[in-house]
């Protein structure tokens, strides 16, 4: 995926200036920098919700599963429910989903009775449900606690495998532990 | 047990306050002493009780609720619509708000006769149930729809959740709250505006004509149990009317539950 001389900014703060980089097709891609750099603004314009910028964006996927900053579950319908609710992929069935993110028991609760780390798994099962070409999430771990990190992390990427996979985080660990290419897009598009 | 003393204790008080109420309203009926115009409570229970019984009273009453009922269904319909193309285009919008505002601001008595003049006395109640219930359906479905989480719309957006879908798994559970307030407070406007319709045009079975009769009779005692009827059918139709709907609605008025994050 190639990314052409991107322009974006809000109002008077410019995010990227003549920001141009390519991303591996196929590979797991961690985005790291700091805060305000950009992370979350590149994957929204990659995800299509954010369509105020100039620049050129070479992408052979269409199909996106995305996992937001925050869970973003529908509240009037159960676990299972929100899962389904998007078009089933090339993807294992839903029990076996929910089995790999450990909320095979919770699947006719609703979200507002979930804990933040669980709201945040049923989002990852959602878009592991969708199977879409690409994967764009962000900070999809950090509600997680370790031991459910070590069980969840190599499940779910290693059935991302050959997919173009790209995931902000601010732990160090989890990059250096599971990235295939690292952009700190604090050094690729430093502030003007 | 509890729960029995409870109810009791709690009945008790409505009723010491429905019984003080009633014995002012006796009071100022002696006071006045004209009871053609100021009957007391005892005579206008009684005529009550006489009038419960005719042929007249069902027939009248179960028409006058077909047609603020009608009213209502004809508002509900047509404010969802509206609301719903109000959300979608801003022209829309801009030219359906200044007539609905014009609506909610003129009295009811000045559509009353215009629409009595073209549409005569059996649709004017019906016509004018609309009037006071569209505006206040229309602002709260736009109202419901405006406020829709923007974060689960970008989540439709990604994953191009079918606009069925949408509507029964988000659309829907966020607009029904505004939908079922915009219920509880114009149904009550909406009853009283139809039967002051049915007043004024005098329309022919119905409890406005019967008040309207009373009224050109002098005959105050029929009139207050009328005025009667229609306080304790408001009640009752605003109670089943909302207690029907959140029955009908329920999968859709989930109760909160509180976000454990502990759990």
């Amino acid at each position: 995926m190639k990314i052409n001389n991107l322009y974006k900014a809000f109002e008077e703060k410019i995010i990227f200036n003549d920001f141009s980089i390519e991303i591996p097709d196929g590979k797991i891609t961690f985005i790291i920098g700091e805060s305000g750099c950009g992370k979350t603004t590149l994957l929204r314009i990659l995800a299509g919700l954010d369509s105020s910028f100039s620049g050129q964006i070479d992408s052979s996927s269409s199909r996106i599963s995305c996992v937001f900053q925050e869970p973003r579950l529908f509240p009037a319908i159960s676990v299972l429910q929100n899962i389904e609710l998007v078009e089933k992929g090339n993807s294992l069935p839903t029990n076996e989903i929910l089995k790999l993110v450990e909320l095979d028991t919770e699947e006719n609760q609703y979200p507002d009775s979930l804990s933040g780390g669980m709201k945040m798994r049923l989002s990852l099962a959602r878009a592991l449900y969708y199977n879409g070409d690409m994967f764009l999430m962000d900070e999809p771990f950090s509600a997680l606690d370790e031991n459910m990190k070590a069980r969840i992390i190599p499940k779910v990427l290693s059935l991302l495998k050959g997919k173009t996979v790209i995931i902000v985080s601010h732990d160090m660990e989890d990059v250096n532990s599971y990235a295939d290419n690292i952009i700190n897009l604090s050094k690729e598009n430093p502030p003007d | 047990m509890k729960n029995f003393k409870k109810i009791g204790i709690k009945a008790s008080k409505v009723l010491l306050i429905a019984l003080f109420w009633l014995g002012i309203w006796e009071l100022v009926s002696l006071i006045l002493n004209i009871p053609m115009l100021f009957p007391g409570p005892i005579s206008v229970l009684k005529r009550l009780f006489e009038l419960i019984l005719t042929k007249e009273f069902i027939i009248n009453s179960l028409m006058s609720l077909l047609r603020v009922f009608g009213g209502i269904f004809i508002a509900i319909i047509l404010g969802v619509i509206l609301a719903a193309f109000c959300a979608m285009s801003k022209i829309v919008h801009d030219i359906i708000y200044p007539i609905l505002t014009v609506i909610k601001s003129t009295p009811v008595a000045s559509f009353v006769i215009v629409i009595w003049l073209f549409l005569g006395d059996q649709k004017t109640p019906i016509i004018i149930t609309v009037m006071m219930m569209l505006p206040i359906v229309w602002a709260n479905i736009y109202q419901g729809i405006k406020n829709v989480d923007k974060n689960l719309l970008e989540v439709c957006t990604v994953y191009k959740i079918p606009f069925k879908k949408r509507v029964s798994a988000f659309y829907a559970p966020s607009i029904i709250p505004y939908f079922i307030s915009s219920l509880l407070s114009g149904i009550g406007l909406a009853w009283k505006a139809g039967i002051a319709a049915e007043v004024l045009c005098s329309t022919d079975v119905s409890i406005g004509d019967a008040i309207f009769d009373a009224k050109y009779d002098f005959n105050g005692v029929d009139l207050f149990a009328w005025t009667v009827t229609v306080i304790i059918l408001s009640l009752v139709f605003e109670l089943v009317f909302t207690k029907l709907l959140k029955k009908l609605l329920k999968k859709y008025i989930k109760s909160e539950g509180g976000s454990n994050e502990n759990k």
